[in-house]
């Protein structure tokens, strides 16, 4: 079952109270929720949905039109690959194929340790230092095999 | 109209003057001078969207500059002249055309919408026969998850049409988009089997054979069907449903868009659409029936005619005319109850007719003539979606007028109509609305909102009282009977603040044009003539206090109710609220009809397409009286509870098959048409009341329905110039004296709530039912099958019930076994059950009171 703790529900009353209109809060909360489990389940749409009095089919086709929003249970790290032109120029494809053998999963999946989940990701506007990646938040550039598996091995 | 003027402009469309409304887009401005231009993502009810690139037109500013724009989002201005289909225009809306056939599967000749499908004439229109593209379909299977609307996405074109009519008309937001780009796809969330409101609007707007309705066996090319436009026979909105029909067999309902077709735009309710199961029916009465000491044995019609024609002459001779009874049918046709009581008034001599609202609230008629009396004659509810302000009192729209529902909405959108919604339940009402102001008030205190309103009025000077006074002669009477009613004494009686109730009171009145829709739940509070009352009051003040205008309609539920009482069918008025003439005497036992059935006074009483047994609100006498009653004629189409009582039954027929016309609650006399012909040995009841009239020896001298609909428009002036009913007319109300006055009733105590009896009961009509016959409509039990009560969930943790459980509701009279779910709409001390369940007797739980019943709950193990 989908709850918001007593802190979200706190966060939630901030963000919503910034917009004229309940709907536009829609972005956020669902950021919101991502960030603590990672994922925005079917339970969370509609509880969001609640919130803001959306159905959760608005809520799904929102979210849906986001490929950053992840409707599966993620690991403890999400890796955007970058695929767009830079990026591919630069050696991406092959990189994001090594990044997946070495994980043992395919795009789109997670490791069974739950600590990494691996996706192509369309350009993060970082197209100077491509190849990147981004993990969770921070964002690696001019990858080489060799920087990848520093930087995976490096996360706990 | 709404009181906000819009400018008109002027300009040019294809070389000749036009004109519109400031704020047109150019396709409907272009439509209303017949000029069409192609499109399939425009709904003159949805907001503009821009999907399809298919309606492109050249405009020419007043400087001669050029431009291509959209014609459905674009508005007119002064001075532009407009190009439809020129070859540029025609060029790029080819090309986007183009686009969309790569991908559709044209699959015509097995495809539903085939003949009706704006993709097809937008091709054609276009010429689109040989695209340049190579063709890649989409190849998904069809998902038929939800037992009425298939979808077979292959076909969709992506307009968003679904997507807004189910969010915008609809309120629901049941469909979305999904994903983007080449994956974007229409959906419900998760892809969970469809579960909403089932109004079909989605399927009637979309413009391929994406959406279908499966509620028919049959189905097929809509080319080759043949339609009929009809007038839904279930609530008292008065939708224009289109029949189609292949060999006799009624197939499917649609919504019928054509502007200025009937009263609803096309749209419709799960009811109106999907309730047609109730027509080619296994269950229903096959023959007459004659009662032999408690079994029923099939007989001619000549017999059963005869059987009760001998008994109405033996009981005139014997008793009297006046023992001689009747009950006219809020499901017949005008034609057929101005028969009906032509057939007791001049046949039998008989003024004893009734119906079955009449005899649970006569005053409703009284309402209505006094609104009259003040000038109140309320405009066609064609213009409601132009109104500024709606006042919703105790009216669950989205069950009780979904359709109206519908045009609120869209007044919401267009037109910037506040709503105002005033109910014990927190009905779910979602619109577009700026300001949207809810009075959730205490069970039972309807009257106390209404008069606190009118008092705010008064006093904070928002109506203009030298006005009113100066109209109205009692206006010092209404002051006194508002005294009680102060900002303390309405907070305690209804929980609701001060300032909401100030709110709602500046919002009605000041300038606007405003309509009160009355939901029949005011009759089960227990003070319907008093909450009425109020309510004129209301509208009285504003009527002569406050600029604009106010329409309000008197609550009926079904979709003759209105008829079957402007067609006299009250022993209080001759058709068209005319007097009723002397001879017939003072001795009026249909004014007390249980009474008198119950007591021997009525000897013969004939029921016409009625199940009292289930409906009306006194359950145990009713039965009671029927019991007692020594002759009994009961016809209908089903086997009722209340034919079950009958001597005689009488095989009627359903709506679909009978001509003539309905009046909605608003007043609007529409024509009824059949689509297929009397199923059976059924008869329609105006052949069945021609023939008692025959068999009487006293033969109507015309009975076609053209004859009777003649007769109606000489004898009935209200009805002058309004039938057959092809225009939707609404009657006026001419020749009702001018006799201004408020009508003040005393301040009353609250109803108390009865030892050991914690809990009260609301009910009224299920979203997907109405009566109890819609229960024949499989369509309908299959997404309505069961009758669910509804708890407070505070309630229900403090008594242990958790959603899904079973529990037992009694009364001091009854008790009756259902499920029940937790909702925050149904109030604290409160439990909502819906009405429409032969099993579940609601009536006899109520069994007379006329205040909200008392009830207690128990959870069963
Ligand atoms: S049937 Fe009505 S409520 Fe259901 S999806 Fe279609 S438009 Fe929406
Ligand atoms: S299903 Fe029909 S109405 Fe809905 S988007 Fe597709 S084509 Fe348009
Ligand atoms: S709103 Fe009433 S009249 Fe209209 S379709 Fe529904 S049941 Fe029929
Ligand atoms: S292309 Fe990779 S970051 Fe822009
Ligand atoms: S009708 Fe104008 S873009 Fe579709």
């Amino acid at each position: 079952m989908f709850t918001f703790t007593p802190e979200d529900e706190k966060q939630i009353e901030k963000i919503v109270g910034k917009y004229p209109v309940k709907r536009s809060a829609l972005l956020p909360l669902l950021t919101l929720v991502q960030r603590r489990d990672g994922y925005i389940s079917p339970e969370a749409m509609k509880a969001i949905g609640g919130k803001l009095e959306l159905s959760p089919a608005y809520v799904q086709s929102v979210m849906s039109f986001y490929t950053m929003y992840h409707t599966h249970p993620t690991g403890k790290y999400i890796i955007l690959f970058c695929h767009n032109i830079s990026c591919q120029l630069n050696g991406a494809d092959d990189l994001l194929a090594y990044t997946s053998k070495k994980l043992g999963i395919d795009v789109g999946g997670t490791t069974k340790d739950k600590k990494f989940t691996l996706h192509r990701e369309e350009c993060l506007a970082a197209c100077s230092g491509g190849p990147m990646m981004r993990v969770n938040d921070v964002f690696h550039e001019n990858l080489t095999t060799a920087k990848i598996d520093k930087i995976l091995d490096s996360l706990a | 109209m709404s009181t906000v003027v819009r400018k008109t402009v002027n300009f040019k469309i294809n070389g000749k003057d036009a004109s519109a409304p400031e704020g047109t887009v150019i396709i409907e401005a272009a439509k209303q001078h017949g000029v069409e231009v192609t499109n399939l993502c425009y709904n003159r009810k949805l907001k503009p969207f821009a999907a399809c690139r298919t309606c492109m037109v050249d405009v020419r500013s007043a400087d001669g500059k050029k431009e291509l724009v959209y014609s459905c989002t674009h508005p007119v201005a002064e001075g532009i002249e407009v190009f439809t289909d020129t070859e540029e225009t025609d060029r790029y809306n080819g090309a986007c055309l183009e686009m969309l056939l790569v991908e559709h599967p044209l699959d015509c000749p097995i495809c539903d919408k085939s003949g009706v499908c704006p993709l097809q004439d937008n091709t054609e229109a276009l010429q689109m026969s040989n695209g340049r593209f190579e063709i890649q379909r989409r190849n998904e299977p069809s998902d038929k998850s939800n037992p009425l609307i298939e979808f077979y996405l292959n076909r969709c074109i992506l307009c968003g049409l679904c997507v807004r009519a189910c969010d915008e008309i609809q309120g629901v937001q049941a469909l979305d988009f999904h994903q983007r780009g080449m994956k974007s796809m229409i959906g419900t969330a998760n892809q969970e089997p469809l579960d909403c409101e089932f109004c079909g609007n989605c399927i009637t707007v979309c413009p391929t054979g994406a959406l279908m309705d499966m509620s028919s066996q049959e189905r097929g090319l809509a080319a080759l069907f043949k339609t009929n436009n009809s007038i839904c026979g279930y609530c008292s909105w008065g939708c224009t449903v289109q029949m189609e029909s292949k060999k006799n067999k009624v197939t499917r309902f649609v919504g019928d868009e054509t502007p200025g077709e009937g009263i609803n735009e096309g749209n419709l309710c799960s009811k109106g659409r999907f309730g047609h199961g109730i027509i080619h029916n296994e269950n229903r009465i096959k023959s007459p029936l004659i009662n032999f000491g408690g079994t029923f044995k099939e007989v001619s019609w000549d017999e059963a005619i005869k059987t009760i024609i001998d008994r109405v002459q033996a009981t005139i001779n014997r008793n009297g005319p006046e023992t001689v009874v009747g009950i006219g049918g809020e499901k017949l046709t005008n034609e057929e109850n101005f028969l009906f009581q032509k057939l007791f008034r001049e046949l039998y001599g008989s003024n004893q007719v009734t119906n079955l609202a009449n005899m649970r609230a006569p005053y409703v008629n009284q309402f209505m003539v006094r609104c009259f009396e003040n000038g109140i004659n309320s405009k066609p509810v064609t213009e409601l979606e132009n109104s500024d302000v709606v006042l919703v009192f105790n009216s669950d729209l989205p069950s009780e007028y979904p359709v109206g529902g519908n045009s609120v909405r869209k007044g919401t959108i267009f037109s910037g109509t506040d709503v105002i919604i005033a109910n014990p339940r927190k009905v779910v009402f979602k619109s577009e609305s700026n300001i949207d102001i809810r009075l959730n008030y205490s069970l039972g205190s309807d009257m106390t909102v209404a008069n606190r309103i009118a008092r705010i009025l008064i006093d904070e000077g928002i109506v203009n009282t030298a006005n009113v006074k100066l109209a109205v002669p009692n206006y010092d009477e209404l002051i006194q009977s508002l005294a009680p009613y102060t900002a303390e004494a309405a907070q305690q009686a209804t929980g609701l603040s001060d300032e909401v109730l100030t709110r709602a009171a500046k919002r009605f009145g000041r300038t606007a044009d405003r309509y009160i829709l009355i939901g029949n739940d005011i009759f089960d509070s227990g003070q319907g003539e008093d909450v009425l009352n109020a309510l004129l009051n209301l509208s009285i003040l504003v009527h002569h206090g406050a600029e604009g205008s106010v329409s309000i309609f008197p609550p009926r539920e079904h979709c003759n109710s209105q008829g079957v009482n402007d067609m006299g069918c009250t022993p209080d008025f001759l058709p068209g609220y005319q007097p009723v003439p002397d001879h017939f005497g003072t001795n009026n036992p249909a004014g007390d009809l249980l009474e008198n059935c119950t007591n021997g006074t009525i000897k013969f009483l004939h029921i016409a397409g009625e199940d009292p047994v289930h409906s009306y609100y006194k359950g145990e006498k009713i039965k009671n009286a029927l019991n007692t009653v020594p002759f009994l004629v009961v016809q209908d189409v089903y086997m009722t509870d209340t034919a079950k009582m009958a001597d005689v039954i009488l095989p009627a027929t359903t709506y679909a098959e009978k001509e003539g016309s309905f009046t909605n609650m608003t007043r609007h006399v529409q024509k009824v048409t059949p689509a297929t012909l009397p199923q059976g040995q059924s008869r329609t009841d105006h052949d069945i009341f021609t023939q008692l009239a025959n068999v009487f020896g006293k033969p109507f001298p015309n009975s076609a329905v053209s004859d009777v609909q003649d007769e109606i428009s000489k004898t009935v002036p209200i009805y002058n110039g309004t039938l057959p009913g092809s225009k939707s007319v609404q009657w006026a109300p001419d020749g009702f004296k001018q006799n201004p006055g408020f009508r003040v009733t005393e301040a009353r105590q609250e109803t108390s709530q009865k030892e050991g009896f914690a809990f009260k009961l609301v009910s009224n009509n299920h979203m997907f039912h109405i009566g109890s016959y819609t229960q024949y409509a499989k369509a309908l039990t299959d997404i309505g099958p069961d009758c669910v009560a509804e708890l407070n969930p505070e309630d229900a943790r403090a008594l242990g019930i958790g959603d899904g459980d079973r529990i037992m509701i009694e009364s001091d009279m009854h008790r009756v076994e259902v499920p029940v779910i937790l909702s925050t709409v149904t109030a604290k001390g409160t439990v909502y059950v819906p009405k429409n369940w032969v099993a579940v007797q609601l009536n006899l739980l109520r069994n007379g009171e006329e205040g909200p019943v008392s009830i207690k709950i128990s959870k069963l193990g």
